[in-house]
């Protein structure tokens, strides 16, 4: 996806305003805005196996969210708005009703066009709020989760095909081959013909 | 191009042994693990690069400062993270020591790209300032006469410069003309 050169300045009120009814949703880094990729079968499949798991295990007073809710950050003086693939937070929100500053659990699904956005400037942004503990990041080609906690101090786990692993923050243990159940032909966990 | 990362991780030993004149000719850039190829430029791209080089590389003549072109890596290492780039730009004015990359740049510049513009503003703006010899970040357009800079010493607030502005480079003591930059947007006029 390209990402239009913007040299003009947005407040990030104008943005919060102009992001509650629109046709193309966008992310604000720091003033600049980048309109977001839409994303393949594959990505959502694997995103809905997995939120749905989470939803399923998750205890009252706490929500999970899919890609259309928006997190709000503040990292260095520096604003940031993003919309994880999953998204899970605990309590009321006590913000706009558009947005959530508190989330617990985030997890993104790779894309060839975002996998560095999410490894790296969306990693340093997530790891930024306060009440997260978890940040998981999802291959869609083959079967691999990356998983950092602030327990320790955001030291990256890695599981693979016949692992399980466990998040901390919805209290769930979860085999890396059940996010990818409806896609085993698409990551190569079933040979196809 | 694409940015799939490996599924494995890369050491930055791997990575540099890797890396060092390549027979296959790609550029990698590398962050913390993943290795990421590096996309071709466009014409307006190597115009600006050029000509604030060579305005650099001019004005350093006489000096200890050296000016390089994006074929030489800068590498950011701190205990947490492991970064090397290819700046399209950028001046040392310390005695390197590694062969293959920098690591006391005073000034790097970047031109953007659509692909890169986002990549240029954030992670590596993050990563360059990590540097401590750093004092000037510039990122150039390469569509219209405008140039973004940040400063060390205003703690890398972004200040924009358009066309008929000048603006001073204080990590090298050289003021430039936006337009310098860009002579070849100007109706083709001799700049």
């Amino acid at each position: 996806m390209a990402h239009a050169i913007k040299y003009d300045f947005t407040p990030f009120e104008d943005y919060l305003a102009g992001e509650r009814d629109v046709d193309i949703r966008s992310e604000y880094v720091d003033g600049l805005i980048y309109a977001m990729a839409g994303a393949s079968e594959t990505h959502n499949t694997i995103a809905m196996s997995f939120a749905s798991a989470i939803d399923n295990k998750l205890k009252d007073g706490c929500r999970v969210w899919q890609s259309d809710m928006k997190v709000v950050i503040r990292n260095k003086g520096q604003k940031f708005s993003y919309y994880p693939d999953i998204m899970a937070a605990c309590g009321d929100n006590t913000d706009d009703l558009y947005v959530r500053t508190n989330p617990v659990l985030i997890v993104e699904v790779l894309s060839d066009s975002t996998a560095r956005t999410d490894l790296k400037e969306k990693f340093d942004n997530y790891t930024s709020i306060p009440s997260l503990l978890e940040y998981v990041v999802v291959s869609q080609d083959v079967p691999l989760v990356r998983l950092s906690r602030r327990r320790t101090s955001w030291e990256r786990e890695m599981y693979r095909a016949d692992d399980t692993f466990r998040l901390e923050s919805v209290e769930l243990d979860i085999p890396v081959q059940h996010i990818y159940r409806r896609v085993r032909k698409e990551v190569g966990l079933e040979v196809s013909r | 191009v694409s940015a799939l990362p490996r599924t494995t991780y890369l050491s930055p030993e791997e990575y540099l042994l890797g890396e060092n004149d390549r027979a296959d000719g790609i550029r990698y850039e590398y962050v913390n693990g993943q290795a990421y190829a590096m996309a071709g430029a466009s014409r307006n791209h190597n115009r600006v690069a050029m000509r604030f080089s060579t305005r650099l590389d001019l004005h350093l003549e006489n000096s200890r400062c050296e000016v390089f072109q994006a074929d030489m890596k800068v590498g950011i290492r701190t205990v947490r993270e492991d970064h090397f780039y290819y700046p399209d730009v950028q001046v040392t004015c310390e005695d390197e020591t590694d062969n293959y990359y920098n690591s006391s740049p005073c000034l790097i510049v970047e031109v953007l790209s659509e692909s890169t513009a986002r990549i240029d503003r954030t992670e590596k703006l993050t990563a360059y300032t990590l540097l401590p010899s750093l004092q000037e970040y510039v990122l150039c357009s390469q569509d219209f006469p405008a140039i973004e800079m940040y400063r060390k010493r205003t703690e890398w607030r972004v200040e924009r410069y358009v066309g008929g502005q000048n603006f001073l480079l204080e990590s090298v003591g050289l003021e430039m003309a936006v337009n310098d930059l860009y002579g070849f947007l100007l109706n083709n006029k001799p700049e």
